[in-house]
C-alpha cells in the first residue's frame, strides 16, 4: 500500500478547485435557474487578463483586480442583456446559451493569447507550510479559505438579507417574483454580477493553481459541475463537501499504476452513482418559470 | 504561438534582428533567376492551428520560403501555389482538409505539416494517392510508421530518449520518469522509446502518463517523485510542461531530480514562463539547432522569414522545420526531368539524393521505405534565466526500434 | 416546469389524407433537401462531400436527440458520446468479424440501442436538468476512457487497439460505396430510411403511447400504456439512430479518435437541435448542418478558426434569444405562407 498522505493534501487543493467552481455554479443556478457554462471561460478571462496587466507592469494585486473586474463586466453584461431574454426557457436552454458565451469568449481569448507558455504567478506562492510531508503553498490556503468563506458569505446573503429573499424568491417562480413586486431584472443582474466577481477570483486563484491557458480553464467547468450536482445545485455546504471528496478521491488515485491514467473519471463516476443512489425527491430543484 | 500580441512580437523580431545578416543570403538559398510566372505547382500542408496549441509555425516558414522561391526563378520558372489547411485538431476535419487539398485541389505533394492527429487520420490517404508528405514536424508514432509520410524532425520519441541518453552519460542518471500525456500513440509511444533503451542498458524506467487536461499537476509530480528516480522527463507540450514545473517550484523538488524534457519545451517564451528558480536546472534536448545558430541554413531561415515572412510569425523549431521541408521539396521539385505530378515527386523524393543542413544532425532523405525517419540525432540546450545555451553538440538517440531503419 | 420547451411545442396535426401524401405535405421541404442535396452536393468537389456525409451522419444521431426532447420531454446531453459508442460498435465488430459493413452497422444499432436503454434507466427516477447532467456526465466520462484508449483500429483483445504492434486497419466501405461519393449518397439514402423509420414509429402506436405520457404519467396509466416499455422503446431508438450515425461516420474516415467527443460537442448538438426546433423532422437535418457545415462554411471564407468559434458562439446565444420556435418552425411557417400564397389561400 503506497502512502497516501500526501495525495489526500494534494486533493484537498484539488477538491477546491472543483468546490469553488461548483459553488458558483450553485449560487447563479439558485438565483436564476442557469447552469452557467461560462464560469470557467469568464475566470479564464479574468485570469488572462491579469497575466497581461502584470504583463505590461502593473502591480499583481492591482493587476488581479484588473482581472475581476473585466470578469464582473463580461458576467454582467450577459446578465443585462441576455440573461432576461432566455429567463423564459427551459433550464438545459438556458445553461446552452451560456455555453454560447463561454465559446465565444474561448474562441476570442484563443486569438488574443494564442498558445504562448506563460504563467501567473501569485506572492502567495512564496509562502508556504508543510504537511505530510508536502508544502502547501499560500495559494492553496487561500483558495481552501475562500470556499469556506464563500459557503458562509452567500449562505449568509441568501438567508439573512432582502436580497438573498429575492433571490430565493426569484429561483422560487419568477412571474410570481415580479407579482409581488420583486425587481426581477435587477436581482438577476446583481446575481450575473456576483457570479462574475466570484468567477474571477476562481479564475485568478486556477490560472495560478493548475494553468494559465484559455482551454483548460475553460472546459474545467464540467468537472465542476459534478460537484454541484453533490450540492444537489442548492446547498452550497454539500457542494463544498461534495469537490472536496471528489477532489481528494482523485488525488488518492495516483499512486495506483492501473487507474492512474483514468483518474480524472472520477467526479463523473461519482456523480452520477450519487444521482442514480439517490432517492429522486432529493433534487426536486428547479422549478423554472 | 499564435496571434502573440504586437508588443511580445516586436521584442522577438527586435531580438532576433541582431542575428540578422543581409537579406542577400535569403535569396541564394531559395534560387536564382526571374519571378516565376508559369503554371503554379500545387503544394499542400495541414497544419493543427485551432485548438489547445497552434502548429501551423511550420507552414508559415515553408509558405515564406515558397514565396522566395517564386521571386527567384520559381521551380524551373513555374511558381508554388502553397495551400494550407487547418484541421483544428480534429481527425474528420483532417480527412475532409485532405480530401479538399488532394482531390479537389490536386496537391503534387505535402511539405510543411504539422500536427497531433492528422498523419493518424490520413497516412492510408496518402499512401493509396501516391501523394509524398514531408511533414515539417511529426508528432505521433503514425508520423514515423507510414510508407509516404517523411518527417523532418526526430519525433517527441527520440528527443525524450535523446534527453535521457545525455543525463545518462554526463549526470549519471540511473533511473528514470517518463511523464506524457496519455493519448494512445502519443506519450505511451513516447515513453516506451525511453523503455526499450532501458532494459538494454539496465537502467530502471517509469511512465506517468495522465489526462492531457489535468487540474491537478501536484499530484503528478509526487507521483513521479516517490518512483525515487535520478531525472525526471517532462514530455509535455510546452503549456503543459509549465504546471509541471509550477507545481515541483511549490514543491521545491528543483535539486531533488534531474529536470529534462524534449524539444517542445525549447521554446523562447518557456524560461520567462518557468521562472528565474529553473534557470540552469532545465536540460532539453533539441530536433534542429538552436534557434540563434550562425550556420547557412539557419541564418537563410531567418533572413527568409524576415523578408517574406510576417513578422507575427513564430521564428520557433517549428518553423525551421517547415523551412527544411520546403527546401528540401523545391530542391526535389526542381531535379525533376519531364512532367511534375504525383507519380513523379513520390519517385523523385523516394530517390533522393541525402541533404546536409547545419540545422541537422546528419543528412536527410526521405528514403524508400514502409517508414521514414532520417533525423536520429540532436543537441543539448540548458536553460537559462532568459534564455538557452547549447550544452552538448550532435549525439545519436539510439532507440532500439530504429533497428529497421537503420539496417 | 423545467420542460417548458416541450410543453408549448404544438403536436404534428393529424393527417386528413393518406400516410405517403401526408407525410409528403407534412415534410415536403425535408424531402425536398435530400433530393437537393443528392442532386447538388455531387458537384461540389470531395471536400463538400465529405462533410456533407458527416454532417448526414451527425444528422441521424441528432434525430435520435430530437426524437427524446420532443416526444418524451428528456433532454440528452450525450448525443455525440452515443455517436461515440455506435463508432466504437462499428469499429469493433468491423474489425472483428469482417461482416459486410451493412450487417455491421444493423448491428452497431442494436448494440448502441441498448446502451441508449442503459443510459435511459436513471430516467424512471430523474427528469428535466437532473437527468440532462446525468447524461452530460456520462458524455464527459466517455471522453476520459475513449481519448486515453483510443477506437478500435483492428487490434485485438477487448478494446481492440493496435497501438504499435501493426498497421492501423480502416472500417471497410460497403462494397457498392467504396468511393468518397457514392458513400456519400449511400449515408443519404440511409439518413432516408433512418427519417422515415423515425416518423412511421412516431405515428405508430408506440408514437401515441409516447404521446400519452408526454401528457402526463397519469394519463398514460389511465390509457393502458406501460410507461417504461414505451419509454425503453424510445431511449432504444434514439441509440440506434446515434449508432447508425456513429457507424456512418467511422465508415467514412475509416477511423475515429476520441477527441472528437467531448462533452461540450455533445451539449452543442442539443442546443442545436432546440435551435432547429425539435419537433419537425426536419430538425435533425439542420442541426446537423449547423454543427458540421456553418464551422466548414467559415473556414472555407477564410475566417479564422479561432473567431470562427467566438462567431458560433454568439449565433448560439443569437438563435436561442431570437428564435424559440426553432430554425424549422420558422421556415414552415415561410413554407406555408408560401403554398397558402399560391393556393390562393388567405390566412
Amino acid at each position: 500500500m503506497p502512502d497516501l498522505t500526501p495525495f489526500l493534501v494534494t486533493g484537498l487543493a484539488l477538491g477546491s478547485v472543483y468546490a469553488l467552481a461548483g459553488m458558483g455554479l450553485v449560487v447563479l443556478f439558485r438565483a436564476t435557474g442557469e447552469l452557467n457554462f461560462a464560469l470557467g471561460a469568464i475566470g479564464a478571462a479574468s485570469a488572462m487578463t491579469a497575466w497581461q496587466a502584470h504583463a505590461w507592469g502593473t502591480p499583481i494585486a492591482l493587476a488581479a483586480l484588473c482581472g475581476v473586474a473585466a470578469a464582473t463586466a463580461i458576467s454582467a453584461g450577459y446578465g443585462a442583456f441576455v440573461s432576461a431574454r432566455v429567463a423564459r426557457r427551459s433550464n438545459v436552454i438556458k445553461a446552452v446559451a451560456t455555453l454560447g458565451l463561454a465559446l465565444a469568449l474561448l474562441g476570442l481569448m484563443y486569438f488574443i493569447w494564442g498558445d504562448t507558455p506563460r504563467r501567473l504567478r501569485l506572492p502567495l506562492s512564496a509562502l508556504n507550510t508543510e504537511l505530510f510531508g508536502v508544502r502547501v503553498t499560500g495559494v492553496r490556503v487561500v483558495a481552501l479559505a475562500l470556499c469556506v468563506m464563500t459557503a458562509i458569505g452567500i449562505s449568509l446573503l441568501l438567508a439573512r438579507t432582502r436580497l438573498g429573499l429575492q433571490m430565493r424568491a426569484l429561483a422560487d417562480g419568477r412571474d410570481l417574483s415580479a407579482l409581488i413586486g420583486i425587481d426581477v431584472e435587477r436581482v438577476t443582474l446583481i446575481a450575473w454580477t456576483a457570479t462574475g466577481v466570484l468567477a474571477g477570483t476562481i479564475g485568478i486563484l486556477l490560472g495560478s493553481l493548475v494553468r494559465l491557458e484559455p482551454g483548460v480553464l475553460t472546459f474545467m467547468v464540467v468537472p465542476s459541475i459534478a460537484a454541484a450536482i453533490l450540492g444537489q445545485l442548492r446547498s452550497l455546504w454539500l457542494t463544498l463537501a461534495g469537490g472536496l471528496a471528489i477532489g481528494v478521491l482523485e488525488a488518492i488515485a495516483t499512486p495506483f499504476q492501473d487507474v492512474a491514467p483514468y483518474r480524472s473519471l472520477v467526479p463523473f463516476i461519482v456523480a452520477i452513482a450519487v444521482l442514480v443512489l439517490l432517492p429522486a425527491r432529493t433534487f426536486q430543484t428547479t422549478r423554472g418559470s | 504561438m499564435k496571434h502573440a500580441l504586437p508588443l511580445t512580437l516586436a521584442a522577438l523580431a527586435c531580438g532576433f534582428s541582431l542575428a540578422m545578416t543581409p537579406p542577400a543570403a535569403a535569396n541564394e538559398a531559395c534560387g536564382s533567376g526571374e519571378p516565376a510566372t508559369g503554371e503554379p505547382i500545387k503544394i499542400g500542408a495541414i497544419v493543427g492551428q485551432t485548438g489547445p496549441a497552434d502548429f501551423s509555425s511550420a507552414s508559415k516558414s515553408a509558405a515564406a520560403f515558397f514565396d522566395c522561391v517564386n521571386a527567384n526563378g520559381g521551380i524551373n520558372g513555374r511558381p508554388v501555389e502553397y495551400l494550407v489547411e487547418d484541421d483544428a485538431w480534429n481527425p474528420e476535419t483532417a480527412a475532409n482538409a485532405a480530401a479538399k487539398l488532394v482531390n479537389d485541389e490536386g496537391v503534387v505533394a505535402m511539405a510543411g505539416s504539422t500536427s497531433f492527429i492528422e498523419c493518424g487520420t490520413n497516412a492510408r490517404f496518402y499512401a493509396d494517392n501516391g501523394i509524398g508528405v514531408i511533414a515539417g514536424v511529426g508528432v505521433p508514432r503514425e508520423c514515423f510508421f507510414s510508407s509516404n509520410i517523411a518527417p523532418m524532425n526526430m519525433g517527441p520519441r527520440l528527443s525524450t530518449l535523446g534527453a535521457a541518453i545525455d543525463a545518462y552519460e554526463n549526470q549519471g542518471a540511473r533511473s528514470f520518469v517518463c511523464m506524457a500525456p496519455n493519448i494512445p500513440n502519443v506519450g505511451g509511444w513516447f515513453c516506451e522509446g525511453l523503455a526499450a533503451w532501458g532494459a538494454d542498458k539496465g537502467v530502471e524506467t517509469h511512465n506517468v502518463l495522465h489526462d492531457p487536461a489535468t487540474l491537478d499537476p501536484t499530484s503528478l509530480v509526487l507521483q513521479a517523485m516517490a518512483m525515487g528516480a535520478d531525472a525526471i522527463i517532462v514530455a509535455e507540450p510546452a503549456p503543459a510542461a509549465i504546471p509541471i514545473f509550477n507545481a515541483a517550484e511549490d514543491q521545491d523538488l528543483r535539486e531533488e531530480a534531474i529536470w529534462l524534457g524534449p524539444t517542445s519545451i525549447y521554446d523562447t517564451a518557456f524560461p520567462a514562463a518557468v521562472g528565474d528558480y529553473w534557470a540552469g536546472a532545465i536540460k532539453a534536448h533539441i530536433e534542429f539547432n538552436t534557434l540563434d545558430s550562425d550556420g547557412v541554413d539557419n541564418t537563410a531561415w531567418l533572413s527568409i522569414m524576415d523578408e517574406y515572412g510576417n513578422a507575427s510569425d513564430p521564428r520557433d523549431s517549428f518553423s525551421q522545420g517547415g523551412y527544411l521541408a520546403a527546401k528540401i521539396i523545391t530542391g526535389v521539385l526542381r531535379g525533376i526531368d519531364g512532367d511534375i505530378t504525383r507519380q513523379s515527386v513520390l519517385e523523385a523524393l523516394q530517390t533522393m539524393e541525402a541533404v546536409d543542413s547545419d540545422l541537422l544532425c546528419g543528412a536527410w532523405s526521405f528514403g524508400p521505405g514502409d517508414r521514414h525517419n532520417a533525423n536520429q540525432a540532436g543537441r543539448m540546450v540548458t536553460m537559462t534565466a532568459d534564455g538557452w545555451e547549447t550544452s552538448r553538440d550532435c549525439f545519436v538517440s539510439d532507440d532500439p526500434e530504429l533497428a529497421d531503419i537503420r539496417s | 416546469m423545467a420542460m417548458s420547451e416541450t410543453s408549448r411545442t404544438p403536436l404534428p396535426h393529424a393527417a386528413p389524407r393518406g400516410f405517403l401524401a401526408a407525410a409528403a405535405s407534412q415534410h415536403g421541404g425535408l424531402i425536398t433537401a435530400f433530393f437537393l442535396m443528392a442532386l447538388i452536393v455531387p458537384f461540389l468537389g470531395s471536400y463538400w462531400i465529405k462533410n456533407f456525409t458527416s454532417m448526414i451522419a451527425v444528422a441521424i444521431a441528432a434525430q435520435g436527440v430530437a426524437l427524446l426532447h420532443a416526444r418524451l420531454g428528456f433532454v440528452s446531453l450525450a448525443g455525440i458520446a452515443m455517436m461515440g459508442v455506435g463508432g466504437w460498435f462499428g469499429l469493433r465488430l468491423a474489425h472483428a468479424t469482417g461482416l459486410p459493413f451493412e450487417i455491421v452497422l444493423v448491428l452497431a444499432a442494436l448494440c448502441t440501442g441498448a446502451a441508449g436503454v442503459l443510459l435511459g434507466l436513471p430516467a424512471l427516477k430523474h427528469r428535466g436538468l437532473i437527468y440532462a447532467l446525468i447524461t452530460l456526465m456520462f458524455a464527459a466520462g466517455f471522453h476520459v476512457v475513449v481519448s486515453s484508449i483510443g477506437f478500435p483500429d483492428g487490434g485485438s483483445g477487448f478494446w481492440g487497439r493496435i497501438d504499435g504492434s501493426a498497421e492501423r486497419q480502416l472500417m471497410a466501405r460497403p462494397a457498392i460505396a467504396a468511393s468518397d461519393l457514392a458513400y456519400f449518397l449511400y449515408a443519404l439514402a440511409i439518413a432516408a430510411a433512418a427519417f422515415t423509420a423515425t416518423h412511421i414509429v412516431t405515428k405508430s402506436a408506440v408514437g401515441r403511447a409516447w404521446a400519452m405520457i408526454r401528457a402526463g404519467d397519469a394519463v398514460a396509466h389511465a390509457a393502458g400504456v406501460r410507461i417504461g416499455i414505451a419509454r425503453a422503446k424510445a431511449f432504444g431508438l434514439a441509440g440506434a439512430l446515434a449508432g447508425v450515425g456513429g457507424c456512418l461516420l467511422a465508415g467514412s474516415i475509416g477511423q475515429l479518435d476520441g477527441r472528437s467527443f467531448d462533452p461540450v460537442q455533445s451539449l452543442l448538438l442539443y442546443g442545436l437541435v432546440i435551435i432547429a426546433g425539435p419537433w419537425s423532422l426536419a430538425a435533425a437535418l439542420i442541426a446537423g448542418f449547423l454543427y458540421r457545415m456553418f464551422p466548414a462554411i467559415l473556414d472555407s471564407w477564410g475566417v479564422d478558426g479561432d473567431i470562427a468559434i467566438t462567431i458560433f458562439g454568439l449565433a448560439l446565444i443569437h438563435a436561442i434569444v431570437s428564435a424559440p420556435r426553432g430554425i424549422a418552425g420558422q421556415l414552415h411557417d415561410l413554407t406555408s405562407a408560401i403554398q397558402n400564397r399560391l393556393s390562393g389561400v388567405d390566412r
